[in-house]
């Protein structure tokens, strides 16, 4: 791999945002098999996580523009998602594991536990998450 | 949630001759399906078949939703005085339940037959 290959996928937040997420990822893995399993792991967990952020909460009932980029470089994957949605009101750094019987709340603590790097950005009126698994090659 | 893409049918559920029920989902247990998860555990339980084993083989990827439904059952499965158990997780099924300490409270079990050996 000499430089790095990114993909898009350009959509709106719905029903079957979930199932285009992961088509992509499937596609993308299929250009790149030097990417190794666990790293796909790592990334397709990430990324379930923060779509699932995104189809509860930027839009609510509404749909919005989402798009996805996933970079493959040769030490990381990177995916970043930007949506026209409401701004997330999240704090990662006072993200935490909840109680190992709690129905719900594990999603961004899962996320930044399992990704080398997780970063949420509000932009104008976009916002943006960077979700970068590494190391490879 | 309404309106869902994969709303889901029930996931494939068998019992044992010990009366130890097996449900095995297949494919992404995520936001689309956890919910229809939870209710069919939850209503499995409420049958009466209190000793639940969720079969994981068959499942590519399973997020904090999916975990949220595993938790759900077994909530019910104790305050009836059962268990739910897991069988068979994947490599990433594994790393999530580590991650979030669920596996402190679900246990991994090799086979629906000797899954509740030791509670006879």
């Amino acid at each position: 791999m000499t430089a790095p290959q990114r993909r898009v996928l350009e959509t709106v937040t719905g029903p079957d945002l979930l199932d285009k997420i992961h088509r992509a990822l499937d596609r993308c893995w299929a250009q790149h098999r030097d990417v190794p399993a666990s790293i796909r792991m790592t990334v397709a967990t990430g990324v379930a996580e923060i779509a699932a952020n995104i189809v509860q909460y930027a839009g609510g009932r509404r749909p919005v523009p989402i798009r996805m980029d996933i970079e493959v470089m040769q030490h990381q994957v990177k995916v970043v998602f930007t949506d026209d949605g409401e701004p997330a009101a999240v704090d990662l750094e006072a993200v935490s594991t909840p109680d190992a019987l709690a129905k719900r709340g594990r999603g961004l603590a899962l996320a930044t536990a399992v990704l080398d790097e997780l970063s949420y950005l509000r932009r104008e009126n976009h916002n943006q998450w960077t979700l970068i698994s590494r190391t490879f090659g | 949630m309404r309106g869902r893409g994969r709303e889901p049918a029930e996931f494939p559920t068998r019992i044992t001759g010990d009366g130890v029920v097996v449900v095995a989902p297949r494919g992404r247990l995520d936001l689309p399906v956890a919910a229809g998860l939870s209710k069919q555990l939850i209503g499995l339980v409420d049958a009466g078949h209190t000793r639940v084993v969720v079969d994981l083989s068959a499942v590519e990827l399973i997020d904090s939703s999916g975990l949220g439904s595993l938790v759900a059952g077994f909530e019910a499965a104790r305050d009836n005085g059962g268990d739910l158990k897991i069988m068979s997780p994947t490599e990433q099924a594994t790393l999530v339940m580590e991650l979030t300490n669920v596996n402190r409270v679900l246990r991994t079990v090799t086979s629906p037959e000797t899954a509740f050996d030791d509670q006879k």
